[in-house]
């Protein structure tokens, strides 16, 4: 569906993204991971044909940014709200809607009620609460049943019913409607649900895989044993990168059938124990590193 | 339709702030205010000697007073498209399918119905004053060639204004911006002193400026009643010197069809400066 190579823009003498090859299949929910700064917002301007390229190309459905027609099957939920904070909600996606040929005033209702704005839309924009703003914003996104939808750091600031609420309706248009998300996202395990994930640094590409394969290679399950057995805890403190913290044992092991063995083993002389699999958080600090950018 | 919904757009924007609507007529009410408090009784005296002296006085102040009202409204209506810039507001638009020449069209054509709008209402509002303190008569046969000048007025207006803006990128400058256009309105519109009083080099630079015609344009529809009353009894070349003192002939141009052609010109000339300007700010942007 959009293919993108070598995709690069400088800024003076910083180079914002440096050759970026993408390649996005229709119906799936795509996940940029990266730093404040790291290139997502930049990259997603030149995908939706604000930001001009110095170099590189970007083919959606055999059209580029500026042809005719390319901004038909777009949709675009900016990281700030930008809809008018002086005209109620009502106005805001009525005047959005009636800006493409093809208006669908049944649908734009529908999404009222799937995103749960009918109560607040005689209300002021820029009255509304933060997660109240993003509902309209994405209703405003999907007015043109877009094939493709940039959500900019969607969830920033928002609670997690807002969080959820965003998701399902999303997820519907997924499923009913084939839609493709690009997103970029500071939440990890909200890029946990994607197909697949571009970890971008300094403007780079520095990870692309599937989520569970991200976490094969960058991510670390961990076991932690609670015990006040020094027996135990002298023979776990044998296995490699062991963390030993009072009466607990942290120990670095992915396979399943391992930790198995130990928890019989020592069934007797353990108070407690848990197994927590690597998350994304993992595979973002191992690509990016702990220090802040 | 996508123009017609941008349009409605940037009037509900503009309708829906008083404070925007009173800010943007501060440079009318400022010249009114200080006719009222200082010049009316100066420029009074001396027009003794003239029948009716006062009421054509206050025709040829609201003549001056709307021009103005065109100068400063327009180009406050045309600010939307700046805040739209620097809110990013501009790249939500540029996502539906109203191009970016269409979106310009729709300040350009808001901004004009605006400073007409805006006219109209100043000039029920001063009929309304005047009536009350000094009894002069609402003369409805004028309206037709009134609302013709003011149309003139706020496409000359909205033109000057959005080439001015074409320059500015961020919202901070506007109020500084708004400062400058709004006191030397009144001046270049000759609200505080008539045309004739002015020193030569001064009159000959407002004659470089639309505002002097739009002003002339609209004072030639609003006093010609009065002056006939007036002059009645009088010499016509008083009356045509009075005539060139008050700005109500400029360069000898038989008004307000003198007036009018200029304005035109004025019109032809901003397109010009428009369309190029537009070509160059895309090119510079490929580059």
């Amino acid at each position: 569906m959009l293919e993108v190579n070598g995709l690069t823009k400088r800024f003076k003498n910083k180079i914002a993204v440096d050759h970026i090859d993408l390649k996005i299949n229709e119906g799936q929910l795509v996940s940029f991971l990266g730093h404040n700064g790291a290139g997502k917002s930049t990259t997603i301007n030149m995908m939706i044909g604000l930001l001009k390229p110095d170099a590189g190309s970007i083919i959606l459905n055999g059209i580029t940014p500026g042809d005719k027609g390319y901004n038909d099957s777009l949709g675009v939920v900016f990281q700030n709200s930008v809809l008018d904070k002086f005209l109620t909600v009502e106005d805001n996606l009525k005047i959005a809607g009636r800006l493409y040929k093809k208006y669908d005033e049944n649908f734009q209702k529908d999404l009222l009620d799937k995103l749960e704005i009918k109560s607040i839309q005689k209300q002021k924009y820029g009255d509304l609460s933060g997660g109240q703003r993003r509902r309209v914003d994405i209703a405003r996104a999907l007015l043109s049943k877009p094939k493709l939808l940039f959500l900019d750091e969607p969830s920033t600031g928002l609670d997690i019913q807002t969080r959820n609420k965003i998701w399902e309706v999303l997820n519907e248009f997924r499923h009913k409607m084939g839609l493709t998300i690009i997103l970029t996202t500071h939440y990890l395990e909200e890029a946990n649900q994607s197909d697949w994930v571009y970890v971008l640094e300094k403007g780079k590409i520095v990870a692309s895989d599937t989520v569970d394969n991200l976490k094969g290679m960058y991510a670390q399950n961990k076991l932690t044993i609670y015990t006040n057995d020094l027996a135990t805890i002298d023979s776990l403190s044998k296995y490699d990168g062991t963390i030993l913290n009072d009466n607990k044992v942290i120990l670095n092991i992915n396979s399943y059938q391992e930790v198995t063995k130990i928890i019989q083993e020592f069934q007797n002389n353990i108070d407690d124990f848990e197994y927590i699999h690597g998350s994304m958080d993992d595979i973002f600090i191992t690509l990016t590193g702990r220090e802040i950018k | 339709m996508i123009l017609l919904s941008l349009i409605k757009r940037n009037f509900k924007l503009y309708f829906g702030d008083r404070k925007r609507i009173l800010f943007s007529l501060m440079g009318s009410l400022i010249a009114v205010a200080l006719y009222l408090l200082f010049l009316k009784t100066n420029i009074q005296r001396e027009w003794n000697n003239i029948d009716s002296g006062i009421q054509l006085l206050d025709y040829w102040l609201m003549g001056g007073t709307i021009a103005i009202t065109a100068i400063t409204t327009t180009g406050d209506a045309l600010h939307q498209r700046i805040y739209d810039i620097e809110s990013k507001r501009m790249n939500d638009l540029m996502m539906s399918n109203a191009s970016k020449s269409i979106i310009d069209m729709s300040y350009i054509i808001s901004a004009a119905i605006i400073g007409l709008m805006m006219q109209i209402i100043v000039y029920i509002i001063l009929t309304g004053l005047f009536m009350l303190l000094d009894q002069i008569h609402f003369d409805l046969s004028i309206f037709g060639q009134l609302i013709g000048a003011m149309i003139i007025g706020s496409v000359v207006w909205t033109l000057f204004n959005m080439i001015i803006l074409m320059f500015v990128k961020k919202e901070s400058v506007l109020p500084s911006l708004n400062a400058i256009i709004s006191s030397s309105a009144g001046f270049f519109a000759g609200v505080y002193m008539p045309l004739g009083l002015l020193s030569s080099g001064a009159s000959k630079l407002l004659k470089f400026t639309p505002a002097l015609y739009d002003a002339s344009m609209l004072r030639n529809i609003l006093m010609k009643s009065q002056l006939k009353e007036s002059f009645h009894d009088v010499n016509g070349q008083v009356l045509e010197n009075f005539k060139a003192t008050m700005g109500l002939k400029i360069n000898g141009l038989a008004n307000p069809m003198g007036s009018i052609l200029v304005c035109g010109l004025f019109i032809g000339m901003f397109l010009v400066v428009f369309v190029l300007l537009t070509g160059l700010s895309k090119k510079t942007k490929q580059l």
